[in-house]
């Protein structure tokens, strides 16, 4: 985890709690880098190990206080985790010690501070809140059929209760794809990327024409990161966004996308799930207001330069 | 919106240039078509109408936005500047979810009430693609009919593809092979032959057809020059057979040659007989000779090429399908009682 702040001496200092630097994490944080944040603490962040939580979280609120005088506004976003649409209800069940435990520090952390402003930002998942429904609106209820999805949903409900519905955003993307992180868990499309380079094969773990909704990392960082930076302008408080692209994309496609855009030819094999051809789709109602997806194509090249130059990540 | 997986879902994709007097009404006789079926209690629903936006040249976008207020199914896709009917089809099914996909004219030539009859021939038929042939000329009788039909027949001849002449902007795909094949259109692919690299269960269903847009005002969505480049868009994507003839003729004019040229060495050296032109059967053999190599060198090398290109445009080695849910079609299909009106 990170801690980002605005200046010091600042009459408004602004201290962010970035938890989770995976694909979407990094974005946010990216996206905050170029505007007047910095980045204050460094913090690993064990999921499995309770010790050095505890010690990440005394490190946090020795940082809190000391920032305390000018301290008038704490953000939290919290896109951690490790589990993913196959993990294991015990992996499930695992992470989501670690955010209880991490909700209840920050629900302490907010009472012993005097805060004007305080925002928690939660980044949950559309696809496994809403797999298997086609044409999801905003109406639509989610309906998890997976361990992952039920952990998203219940994580949701307990941050409605824990904080005021002016103080929570809940942000929904659907299939994520961006520049590599350390975290284990990549995207289809970072996969199939990544095995077209080092030309390996692909294992698929769905039908071929199975329909999904692939929205780029760096869009979700820089949407996010606006309604960190500018959380009083718009009046929206306590939000749901769904952060889809609208545009459904049958992994045939994807594969035909990425080999032209790469010129390379993409190699995969199905495995054992290659029945599972439950689609998730989106209508375009759901899409919020400033929110800008970028098209495949260009999300796929971008993907690409920063793959290919790495020197032009922000740090 | 959001439906069971139990139920059959079909997307309807309009390309919309220059029909805002029809769209209104189009929209109409989609909402009837799916009213009907829910009053027909059928496990079929129409779950979008995505009208693809192809910079229109008149209010249409207006008209399709305040529809779209109240129409929570109809869709609407804007593309940046105008790219003509076909790119726009393509864009239109791939942001389509269905299982089913129709694709139609917005100037309600192609009434939506007539998707009954394509869905009943692909269940009869089990088709994956059921195309709409009019019954009697669509514009009158006039020359784009006949142009239309002399290209389609033409190029059926020459590429060999038996289903060019049943070619028709109406149509049902089978949703994962309409998506496979616009996934792999590029700008000349035509779409048509496109999917026939998918699918060769193509079935046609005589429905009456008629644009009474361009029998009254001689106005058509699309100008000559568009129908042109859907002519040269066709031409580039099919596989000429007529390559392979010029081949096969080259290698028959090397093989006569060289034949002949044996048969006159044979006259020259074994038997008394003079050739009283000298030079002359030298020369035309050599010409014969080198002639049919060259035709034979360059056939292959378009055929190469044109290859190259197939390749390039995304012409599959194979495709995986899946008809499970074909016989909840038929099943609810079968459903389908009495004739609509329109």
């Amino acid at each position: 985890m990170q801690i980002l702040s605005t200046r010091k001496d600042s009459p408004a200092c602004h201290l962010v709690l970035l938890f989770g630097l995976g694909m979407i994490g990094s974005a946010i944080r990216d996206a905050l880098l170029r505007s007047e944040y910095r980045i204050l603490v460094d913090l690993p962040f064990d999921w499995q190990d309770m010790g050095w939580r505890e010690h990440a979280f005394d490190l946090i609120q020795a940082a809190c206080i000391e920032y305390s005088l000018f301290l008038s506004r704490l953000t939290v976003t919290w896109s951690a985790g490790i589990t993913d649409f196959f993990s294991s209800s015990c992996e499930v069940s695992q992470e989501n010690i670690s955010f209880e435990d991490t909700l209840q520090f920050i629900l302490n952390l907010r009472q012993g501070l005097d805060l004007t402003t305080f925002d928690f930002h939660y980044v949950s998942s559309a696809g496994g809140l809403f797999e298997g429904q086609s044409v999801v609106t905003n109406t639509s209820k989610p309906s998890p059929v997976r361990p992952y999805g039920q952990m998203k949903l219940a994580q949701e409900q307990v941050l409605q209760t824990s904080f005021d519905e002016s103080e929570l955003t809940i942000y929904r993307p659907s299939s994520v794809y961006g520049p590599m992180t350390r975290k284990r868990q990549h995207g289809l499309i970072n996969k199939l990327v990544q095995n077209a380079r080092n030309k390996q094969v692909t294992v698929l773990d769905a039908h071929v024409m199975a329909l999904r909704d692939y929205v780029y990392a760096g869009d979700i960082g820089n949407f996010v990161g606006r309604r960190i930076r500018f959380w009083n302008d718009g009046g929206n408080y306590g939000s749901v966004y769904f952060l889809v692209s609208s545009r459904c994309v049958s992994i045939f496609e994807v594969v035909a996308r990425i080999e032209r855009i790469l010129n390379l030819h993409i190699q995969f094999r199905y495995d054992e799930n290659f029945g599972n051809r439950s689609n998730i789709t989106f209508n375009d109602s759901v899409l919020p207001p400033g929110w800008r997806p970028s098209v495949l194509d260009v999300g796929i090249r971008q993907l690409m330069v920063r793959e290919l130059y790495p020197c032009c990540r922000m740090q | 919106m959001t439906q069971d997986s139990g139920a059959i879902t079909i997307s309807i994709v309009i390309p919309a240039y220059k029909g805002d007097r029809f769209i209104a009404e189009l929209v109409t006789q989609i909402e009837k078509l799916r009213k009907r079926w829910e009053a027909l209690g059928l496990d079929l629903l129409i779950t979008e109408a995505i009208f693809v936006l192809d910079a229109p040249v008149d209010a249409s976008a207006e008209v399709l936005r305040k529809l779209s207020t109240d129409q929570s199914w109809l869709r609407l896709v804007e593309l940046s500047r105008n790219y003509g009917q076909h790119s726009a089809t393509v864009a239109g099914i791939l942001y389509s979810s269905g299982d089913w996909l129709v694709t139609l004219d917005e100037d309600l030539q192609h009434h939506p009430l007539q998707i009954e009859t394509l869905l009943k021939k692909a269940c009869s038929k089990g088709a994956d693609v059921v195309y709409a042939l009019p019954t009697g000329s669509v514009h009158g009788g006039g020359y784009r009919d006949r142009l239309s039909s002399l290209a389609k027949f033409i190029i059926a001849r020459l590429s060999g593809n038996r289903f060019v002449q049943s070619f028709n902007s109406f149509r049902l795909i089978r949703g994962d092979i309409a998506r496979a094949a616009s996934s792999i259109c590029a700008q000349y692919t035509y779409f048509d032959v496109a999917l026939t690299w998918f699918t060769e269960n193509i079935a046609t269903v005589e429905l009456d057809i008629s644009d009474d847009r361009y029998k009254t005002q001689k106005r058509s969505g699309y100008h000559f020059w568009a129908l042109v480049q859907h002519a040269k868009r066709l031409i580039l994507t099919s596989d000429f057979r007529i390559l392979r003839v010029t081949t096969t003729l080259a290698g028959i004019g090397f093989l006569m040659a060289t034949g002949y040229g044996a048969w006159v060495l044979y006259i020259k050296l074994f038997t008394d007989s003079l050739i009283e032109a000298a030079g002359w059967t030298s020369l035309m053999l050599v010409f014969l000779a080198f002639g049919s190599v060259s035709v034979f060198i360059m056939s292959l090398i378009v055929e190469i090429l044109h290859m190259s290109m197939l390749q390039l445009q995304g012409k599959p080695t194979f495709f995986v399908v899946n008809r499970s849910s074909d016989s909840k079609l038929v099943q609810e299909v079968g459903k389908l009682r009495g004739q609509c009106r329109f």
